[in-house]
């Protein structure tokens, strides 16, 4: 199943991306749909629903992580890159299990050929994409609350 | 409130947490002119919002690793390297604003370790100068002044005292009956937790209104008892007290006669200024204050500040930690207990393991096993379920393990609060080669656990786990082993009535810097089995009684 942009709702689209260039928003949006997959289990909300990249993409732009965009920019260029030597397709556009599978590899550091190292990459943007999908939505993800519906937690931000 | 920053005052505090702000509060009714110096922000009610992500996970409370470092080497890993690890909360109220608020005393073994269990190889441990019938009318005086919810003799095991608490204990959660359950089945004596926290109205603040952001949050209704609602706008309205945020001290500076004169501090801007006082009270935290005296080199002082002796900064311990959880099925809980509820708190305590019959003859000491409810923060849950698994979970497999986790089972968690003895692998020093964003040398902490105090976690995790075990988990996990609550800190300056062997007397005052106390954790030799946090308070009552007395009398500044 292709990644694609989360729905844009005509009252209520997606914000304008910053950090991520529009490829890199590609291979960003894959990765954080591989990490927390919507409809898997069936019915449930994932980083695509919860618009994990909008939150990541925001935080990222915060003055205290402008140490990490080297990193980050690096890391997704790795995705991408040893995803098309090893499999021969595009990061951004494979289907979800060689994505997990690759990011497997990341997870225990069995990666050869990354520029950044891949264990803490893979931590790093894990890290990431769980702040963005269980969240308070006032910063860019768990969009209408949809990770804490599904939790059944109610969670008051006065 | 008044400006003192042109004229000298009678007290200088460095710090407004547990430490320093009774201090504060004492003195100013006492009509001593004080200024507390604060290295944090004045936070306000409208700053404590429940946003896991703005409080939490950023740095509200603590500074940057790229700011002020702590540099910290374990025994894991034999580099110091820069940490946020040592930080208790750098803002007005110090750690009293984000704590847990569980308020137990000391009990009265406490006091004389050394003569309990004689040398242990390796360990540092010392009697204190003191007992706790000398403490324990603070201990009343605290929990009166601030309000500390809780029910005298539910404890068989509690420390003497000759009063019932001011406010009752709060609600609970109806997984409260698991472990009274458990604790039935073993003989053992779950009691209702004593909190700093209004269970009713109290002295014109609010009682708590069960927001289930307690613990690592500040409270938006004043119903937790921190110092920053409880005790320093009282300490304002008496007009002689000036609390000054964004004050970061970094030098005691003294006379060519042995007296200090004042402190030196950066304010917001960075500019050096020198608030002079003809008294000066350090209650930084245990690591920090331990950090400015060392800093405050002088010709008389070539090692730091009252440090003759060589022992500041040593003896540095914390509480030794033990956690676990366990997950009930919905199905074996009564009714009642499986919706999730108003109320979050489970307000259960046991302390039949402050010393462990294993060890009956030994060094038997355990600690204070705090049931609980695990904490409300969903992205802490999602990683907390992660790590259990080896590699950490991801994926559809987290997805799933967390759907169980808020559906299918309900957890219950302990935390104990375990002697960690001084001793010879833990300290901190300050890097002149390491300095923070304005200059100034940091903290160096080294730390290791006992192996004494390693052990007898291993035995409380069985213990505290066959609680729930009894009580009906299907599923149990041991989540730390030998760990360091780092929040709670202690012994830096340790007190004594000998000055070869000790940095204070038995009044907190420095042995050889007759105008200069130091009132945090710093004072203790050992760490007991409870969170320090009211005892660091109630001796604070104590130690400001004695200076009030001083400063009436006009002897402050004498030998």
């Amino acid at each position: 199943m292709d990644p694609s942009p989360s729905p844009s709702h005509a009252d209520d689209p997606e914000p304008r991306l910053e950090f991520f260039g529009a490829t890199e928003a590609d291979t960003a949006r894959a990765l954080f749909s591989a990490l927390i997959p919507d409809d898997d289990p069936p019915g449930s909300p994932g980083a695509t629903t919860a618009r994990v990249v909008v939150y990541v993409d925001r935080t990222l732009r915060e003055p205290s992580f402008r140490r990490f965009h080297r990193f980050v920019r690096d890391g997704l260029a790795d995705l991408e890159r040893l995803m098309v030597r090893d499999h021969r397709v595009q990061f951004a556009h494979a289907p979800l299990a060689p994505r997990q599978v690759m990011l497997k590899k990341f997870q225990l550091g069995q990666v050869q050929g990354a520029r950044v190292p891949a264990a803490t990459f893979f931590n790093v943007m894990h890290g990431l994409a769980l702040e963005g999908f269980w969240g308070a939505p006032s910063h860019g993800g768990n969009h209408d609350m949809v990770a804490w519906k599904w939790a059944g937690i109610e969670v008051t931000c006065h | 409130m008044p400006d003192f920053s042109d004229r000298e005052v009678d007290v200088c505090i460095v710090g407004s947490g547990a430490g320093g702000s009774p201090l504060a509060f004492e003195l100013a009714k006492a009509g001593a002119t004080v200024v507390v110096l604060e290295k944090g922000p004045w936070y306000t009610r409208e700053d404590f919002v429940h946003d896991e992500i703005s409080v939490v996970r950023r740095n509200m409370w603590v500074p940057t690793v790229q700011e002020e470092p702590h540099l910290v080497k374990t025994a894991q890993d034999p580099r110091a390297r820069p940490s946020q690890l040592g930080w208790i909360a750098s803002c007005v109220g110090g750690g009293t604003v984000h704590m847990g608020a569980f308020f137990y005393r000391l009990h009265p073994e406490d006091f004389a370790m050394r003569t309990r269990y004689g040398a242990i190889a390796g360990a540092t441990h010392a009697d204190w100068p003191i007992r706790y019938e000398d403490l324990a009318p603070f201990y009343d005086k605290v929990e009166e002044e601030i309000g500390v919810s809780g029910r005298a003799q539910g404890n068989p095991f509690e420390p003497p005292r000759t009063r019932d608490y001011p406010l009752p204990p709060l609600e609970e959660n109806p997984l409260a009956h698991v472990i009274d359950r458990g604790a039935r089945a073993l003989g053992l004596h779950a009691f209702p937790t004593p909190r700093a926290i209004l269970s009713r109205p109290y002295k014109g603040r609010a009682p708590c209104t069960y927001c289930n952001f307690c613990g690592s949050y500040g409270c938006e209704v004043d119903a937790k008892s921190s110092t920053l609602a409880a005790l320093l706008p009282r300490a304002v309205e008496t007009e002689k007290c000036e609390i000054r945020p964004k004050s970061m001290a970094f030098e005691v500076v003294t006379s060519d006669a042995g007296l200090v004169t004042g402190v030196r501090y950066y304010d917001e801007h960075r500019t050096a200024k020198l608030q002079r006082a003809r008294v000066v009270c350090v209650s930084a935290t245990a690591i920090e204050s331990a950090r400015l005296l060392l800093n405050s080199k002088s010709s008389r002082f070539p090692n730091g500040l009252a440090n003759g002796s060589g022992l500041v900064g040593k003896n540095l311990s914390f509480s030794t930690l033990t956690q676990g959880s366990a997950e009930f099925e919905l199905a074996q809980l009564d009714a009642p207990q499986r919706p999730h509820h108003r109320v979050h708190f489970l307000q259960r305590s046991m302390q039949d393991f402050y010393h462990l019959s294993d060890r009956v003859g030994g060094y038997d000491k355990g600690g204070t096993v705090n049931f609980l409810l695990p904490h409300r923060n969903p992205i802490f849950t999602a990683e907390r379920i992660s790590q259990r698994a080896r590699p950490p979970l991801w994926g559809a497999p987290l997805k799933s393990a967390l759907h169980r986790y808020y559906h299918e089972v309900r957890e219950l968690e302990f935390e104990v609060f375990g002697e960690f003895l001084p001793n010879e692998r833990t300290h901190v020093k300050v890097d002149d080669s390491v300095r923070d964003a304005r200059g100034i040398p940091v903290a160096s902490i080294e730390v290791d656990v006992h192996p004494e105090d390693a052990r007898n976690s291993s035995i409380l995790m069985e213990r505290a786990l066959a609680v729930l075990t009894a009580a009906g988990a299907h599923k149990t996990h041991r989540d730390t082993v030998a760990g360091i609550t780092w929040v709670l800190q202690h012994g830096t300056c340790r007190f004594g009535t000998d000055p070869a062997t000790s940095v204070l007397d038995p009044f907190c005052r420095a042995h050889e810097v007759p105008n200069l106390y130091v009132v945090d954790g710093s004072f203790m030799p050992t760490s007991g089995g409870v969170p320090t946090t009211l005892t660091i308070m109630a001796n604070s009552f104590r130690v400001a009684a004695h200076l009030a007395e001083r400063l009436r009398a006009g002897t402050a500044t004498a030998p």
